[in-house]
């Protein structure tokens, strides 16, 4: 099933901040004293790239004097492994945790390890993302699209596949690139809406081929540079930054759909530093973090931003959405199911 | 403290689950993978390294100094960044070798394809052959020519006499190199992860991580792990046959003469064949890493206006963290290299002069830690140390730790290598003079291994500053290494940083070895001093 969203829902979700759980956490004097006490926050972080964590923990001290953040960024998986790893020798290290795999989230609940928290913004997260959160433990804090990527030095847009579809072409074989569902959260997520729009087979067809197989979801854009493939799957918020820095990477919103990845935050019940990981997970919601995340190209959660520059207006996207629970059961599925048609 | 370490490791073993780990039977192709692997990496880089340090030890090969230079440059790259390169160089569609033959032949494809096995193996290749090349050409420095000399008189041509003679004297650091070898191939992950999965095969370090995935099945990967350890068991029985059978004391301490070999015009084909040795594996690569760190966007080639020195500069004055994981990653390797010489010794004179019982079991521990895969060992070391009361997670403490364990094994090898070539018969001297073992020990051996042993110092330290499989789980927020970094930088397509920064790798080190080099006045490669 897609769902389309509409621009007058996104700037509805902004105003009406009626969404708001009654113990939203507010960013009182007490909460910031209590956080400058503990000094620091410890962030495990998989939504964005190391450098924009670094400058987003900068920003966050800057807001808030005396507090430094400790940033841990990894891959979605690899940031859950470590995390597994802390709770299992019961050495906690994490206060707010933000993966690329939404299946991780009813996982910790389950072992009682996520705090119960509502952040004082949670109001105002734009509506593209309702039921995507878990009220009282994990709100969606940024997205992108998974959608097509081209080399535009090397494919010319009439030649240019425009659906999904079109990559089981012979033309493209050996030049399509695809990151991992095994290691990369948001890739996990578009093989699960792949498999719902054509069934397994299609993948087993794609085989046939011979794409190249990465790792992370932004494999594919070095592929893509490099000139060793021309078109892939890749994240709009790569795949513009990396346009931005003069590369020849063009996006491609496929007529079959571009797939919507959102990454949940989440405070760890035995965050070492409570308060620290509260103020922290409320300002992952705040208008200057939203900016920050802007500024990468990458979607706020937060409503009422403006759009970001080279997207299309999300209003003219055929939108593809997966829910949660579905992600759970899926996500793992289609691990396997990869691993058996690809490597 | 070291057994301490081990037995986290072997602990891990009797808690196996070994159904479950050759259950499939992708489980076992990746295993069988990786033992090919590890076997055609030691062979390539046995023809690799053997010539040369042959070349450079016993002829008169012009351009040694050079050949050396590049050595290093190639022993100091990260496996996994020099791997980047030659995706560039090999790549079927858009790497430069391939495009320079489809435009000279008019070819429709290339000739190379880096995503195959016997690329992944090359690529391995191209990084490991330097540990052969130290190991043999240390040992060729200190044999002598008289026997090489008897050959001669005897008839035996120069070709002869090597292949009959003088390789056969060092085939213990030959072995000990190749072991060194093979083990550093199938622990190696940056290098598989990079090629091994778009060609489409896993080997067991890939497979490894697949099993710390959801759900995390350790005692799984442990399990998986052991055939690994049996078939380094089963090397060191090789070792042990082979050097065994004869006598291989080639150092006396009568003062043998060592001789330079003419080799005539030959001398050139041997300097043509290294020069070609190091532009695959260091030329090469490093030109059009180059492009990528000297472009704006790397994508756009070769052009004026993409020409930019500000990734440089950006790495330098302002990104917070680069800098500092270099500096963590050498004081990190450097303290590593000291815990993992020490006991290397300790453990390698216990052993051969068999001081304690059950010394075979001592040397294997020795070695063991090698072969257990670098995420594996991160997990173990993880859960003896993260937890209070010792809570060493994110700190320098563990990474040092897990660096020296992981290297012990180069540590020990290269000990046991000086202890063997020394005659015991030099220590019993002093001993039958009266002196005690610590007196032998003081004024006898560790004279002589003084300059083996600060060889193998930077034997640990270079592998420990380009450790990536046990970084990658170990490391905290303030301890990320230079491994790691690169590593994310790929994983983020952020290749002009990640070029940038593996030349800031690569100049750095270079400092500290001149600098070393100039200290000791001679290179750390060659054992004897320049005359």
């Amino acid at each position: 099933m897609s769902l389309q969203i509409s621009r007058r829902s996104v700037v509805a979700g902004a105003t009406a901040a009626t969404l708001a759980a009654p113990a939203a956490h507010a960013n009182d004097a007490a909460l910031v004293e209590a956080a400058r006490k503990e000094g620091s926050v410890t962030w495990y972080i998989a939504q964005v790239d190391s450098e924009t964590a670094e400058r987003m923990g900068r920003a966050f001290t800057a807001r808030y004097p005396g507090i430094k953040v400790s940033v841990i960024r990894t891959t979605g998986q690899v940031a859950f492994e470590r995390l597994s790893q802390d709770l299992k020798n019961s050495a906690p290290q994490c206060d707010v945790f933000s993966t690329t795999d939404v299946g991780h989230i009813p996982a910790l609940k389950r072992r009682n390890v996520l705090a119960e928290f509502v952040p004082a913004d949670a109001g105002l997260i734009s509506p593209a993302f309702k039921g995507l959160e878990d009220p009282g433990y994990s709100y969606p804090t940024t997205s992108t699209l998974m959608l097509m990527i081209v080399n535009t030095a090397k494919v010319k847009p009439e030649e240019a596949p425009k659906a999904w579809s079109d990559l089981l072409d012979p033309k493209w074989k050996g030049r399509a690139a695809f990151g991992h569902p095994g290691f990369s959260g948001y890739v996990g997520v578009w093989t699960v809406q792949m498999r719902k729009l054509y069934g397994w087979q299609w993948f087993e067809k794609l085989a046939a081929n011979r794409p190249r197989v990465g790792r992370s979801g932004n494999d594919p854009i070095s592929l893509l540079n490099a000139g060793e493939c021309v078109v892939g799957l890749g994240p709009l918020s790569t795949a513009l930054a990396s346009a931005a820095r003069g590369n020849p990477i063009g996006v491609i919103y496929p007529t079959d759909g571009s797939v919507v990845c959102v990454g949940p935050s989440a405070v760890m019940a035995n965050a070492p530093r409570p308060n620290a990981a509260r103020l922290f997970a409320n300002w992952l919601l705040s208008e200057e973090f939203a900016r920050l995340c802007i500024d990468q190209k990458i979607d706020p959660a937060r409503g009422g931003m403006p759009p970001i520059e080279g997207a299309k207006p999300l209003t003219d996207v055929n939108l593809l959405r997966v829910g949660t629970d579905e992600l759970v059961k899926s996500v793992p599925e289609v691990i396997e199911q990869w691993r058996e048609t690809f490597v | 403290m070291q057994s301490s370490l081990e037995e986290v490791d072997t602990g891990a073993f009797t808690l196996m689950n070994y159904y479950t780990a050759f259950s499939r039977p992708r489980y076992i192709t990746a295993l069988w993978n990786s033992l090919r692997l590890g076997a055609m990496v030691t062979v390539l880089c046995l023809i690799f390294a053997v010539p040369m340090a042959w070349a450079i030890s016993r002829t008169n090969m012009p351009g040694k100094n050079f050949i050396r230079l590049l050595m290093l440059g190639a022993f100091i790259t990260p496996p996994y960044l020099g791997a980047i390169g030659w995706i560039l160089l090999a790549g079927p569609n858009s790497g430069w070798i391939n495009r320079f033959y489809m435009a000279l032949t008019g070819a429709p494809e290339g000739i190379f394809d880096i995503y195959t096995f016997s690329g992944l193996a090359f690529v391995i290749a191209i990084y490991s052959f330097p540990f052969i090349f130290i190991f043999t050409a240390a040992a060729l420095d200190v044999v002598s020519s008289e026997m090489e000399d008897a050959a001669n008189i005897l008839g035996a041509g120069t070709v002869r006499t090597t292949l009959k003679i003088t390789l056969p004297m060092v085939l213990p650091a030959i072995m000990a190199g190749a072991i060194v070898t093979f083990l550093e191939a199938i622990a190696l992950f940056g290098t598989p992860a990079l090629i091994a999965i778009p060609a489409r095969f896993n080997v067991v370090t890939t497979q490894l991580l697949q099993f710390f995935s959801q759900p995390i099945r350790a005692e799984v990967a442990a399990a998986y792990a052991v055939p690994l350890l049996l078939v380094t068991i089963a090397l060191f029985g090789v070792q042990k046959m082979i050097t065994r059978r004869r006598g291989f004391v080639a150092l006396t301490g009568k003062g043998g003469e060592r001789r330079i070999i003419d080799l005539g015009r030959g001398r050139w084909v041997m300097f043509a064949y290294s020069m070609a040795v190091m532009t695959l594996a260091v030329i090469l690569p490093y030109i059009v890493l180059a492009q990528a760190a000297l472009a704006k966007g790397w994508g756009r080639g070769f052009s004026w206006d993409n020409l930019t020195l500000k990734n440089f500069e950006y790495l330098l004055f302002q990104h917070e963290t680069a800098a500092q994981s270099v500096i963590n990653s050498f004081t990190y390797a450097a303290a590593a290299a000291f815990i993992a010489i020490g006991l290397g010794l300790a453990i390698a004179y216990i052993v051969s002069r068999k001081l304690l019982p059950w010394v075979d079991v001592l040397s294997f521990l020795a070695m063991a830690p090698f072969v257990v895969p670098g995420i594996v060992l991160a997990i173990a070391f993880y859960a003896a140390y993260a937890p209070p009361p010792l809570a060493l997670y994110g700190t320098a403490t563990i990474l040092i730790l897990a660096f020296a364990t992981r290297f012990l094994p180069i540590g020990y090898a290269n000990a046991d290598a000086a202890i063997r070539s020394i005659n015991p018969e030099m220590e019993e001297a002093v001993r039958i003079l009266g002196g005690g073992r610590l007196m032998a020990i003081r004024k006898v051996m560790a004279p002589l291994m003084k300059r083996s042993l600060i060889g193998a110092w930077l034997l640990v330290f270079i592998p420990a500053t380009r450790e990536l499989s046990s970084a990658m789980f170990l490391y905290g927020p303030n301890t990320r290494t230079m491994s790691v970094m690169l590593m994310d930088m790929s994983e983020e397509g952020n290749f002009e940083h990640l070029a940038a920064l593996g030349f800031l790798l690569l100049a750095a080190t270079l400092v500290i070895v001149a600098g070393a080099t100039a200290f000791l006045g001679r290179d750390f490669m060659m054992r004897r001093e320049k005359k």
